[in-house]
């Protein structure tokens, strides 16, 4: 319980004001790891949960985590070698599409992951989710960096 | 759980089970779903939530940072209401739906057949964003809900007629359901 309550602490402590960062230019990829809770049943096939293009945390003001793929290089790491085992796929999106749906993004490093990211919708309304029509660009938008077998992505 | 007909609302009394009070065993009808440090114990006869408790199960328990980005497990208010709403939902024909946890404890209820995409995004008790698609027409329906679902309950009945009347053509239009 207070392993839980010190998680829930740090979340809130994580909290920063949603922003966009110019340093992250339109052909940077953010690369989003997907594990096997998101992927559920559509139609007979096997298909990436709408979740998996959501807000981490919409009533904390966390964004959508993603990895900042020229950090990475510029550690002269690749996604493989920061990824936890727990994310058997991976996709990606560029950061200019992104911006094109309404979203920004920012660097959000983490003691644990230097090459975090956030995505957080800016323009709407309701700053605290993304549209579904946003859910369904970045969908359309993404492509699979690491793709799993007999998943579809569109 | 007390169904109004008219409307169609998850009211209070259904999170009268939302402390987790009940012995094992208590009735046939309740569902256990092991959790520690607490239990989560879930009243239950429908088919969805049968099929649904060990994963419901496996949701409360997930480890933190489950997702590489410190996701949190399905909270038990979480997976309480949802199972209120599921049960409320629940139409014999309708195959049980994917649950899909959230970074932030939240859950998803999605189906994904029949020329439909339903989701409820379940955020905590009486908060949840419902979305659905149809695929034939894009037709698009999105509501913030708290207690009120009888549009949801809608998007059920349209589900099942749609499903019906899939299998009435693969049948040939001998199964004897009467379209409308």
């Amino acid at each position: 319980m207070l392993c839980m309550q010190t998680t829930i602490n740090n979340w809130v402590d994580k909290v920063v004001t949603p922003q966009d960062d110019p340093s992250i230019v339109a052909n940077d990829k953010l690369i989003r790891g997907i594990t096997n809770r998101y992927i559920v049943g559509d139609h007979g096939e096997k298909r990436v949960s709408s979740l998996a293009f959501k807000l981490s945390s919409p009533k904390l003001g966390l964004g959508m985590s993603v990895f900042i793929e020229k950090l990475i290089h510029a550690a002269n790491k690749t996604i493989e070698d920061v990824s936890p085992r727990d994310h058997i796929g991976s996709i990606a999106f560029m950061a200019g599409d992104v911006r094109a749906l309404g979203l920004a993004v920012a660097k959000t490093p983490k003691a644990n992951n230097p090459y975090h990211g956030d995505v957080w919708n800016l323009i709407a309304e309701n700053p605290r989710k993304f549209k579904n029509l946003q859910i369904e660009g970045l969908r359309e938008k993404a492509v699979w960096v690491k793709p799993i077998d007999g998943v579809v992505l569109k | 759980m007390y169904v109004d007909e008219t409307t169609s609302r998850v009211f209070s009394s259904d999170a009268d089970f939302l402390a987790p009070s009940l012995p094992s065993g208590a009735a046939s009808n309740v569902v256990e779903l092991e959790a520690s440090p607490k239990r989560l114990v879930v009243p239950s006869d429908k088919s969805w939530v049968e099929e649904l408790r060990d994963k419901l199960g496996e949701l409360v328990k997930l480890p933190l940072n489950w997702d590489g980005y410190d996701g949190l497990p399905v909270s038990f208010d979480v997976a309480y209401f949802s199972v209120a709403v599921l049960n409320h939902l629940y139409r014999d024909g309708i195959p049980c739906p994917d649950i899909v946890p959230g970074s932030d404890g939240s859950m998803q209820i999605e189906w994904h057949l029949g020329g439909y995409d339903i989701e409820l995004h379940v955020l905590g008790i009486y908060e949840i964003d419902a979305w659905r698609k149809n695929r034939a027409t894009g037709a698009q329906d999105e509501v913030e809900i708290s207690n009120d679902l009888t549009l949801v309950a809608g998007w059920m009945r349209d589900l099942l007629h749609a499903l019906h009347a899939n299998d009435d053509k693969q049948l040939g239009g001998q199964s004897g359901y009467a379209a409308g």
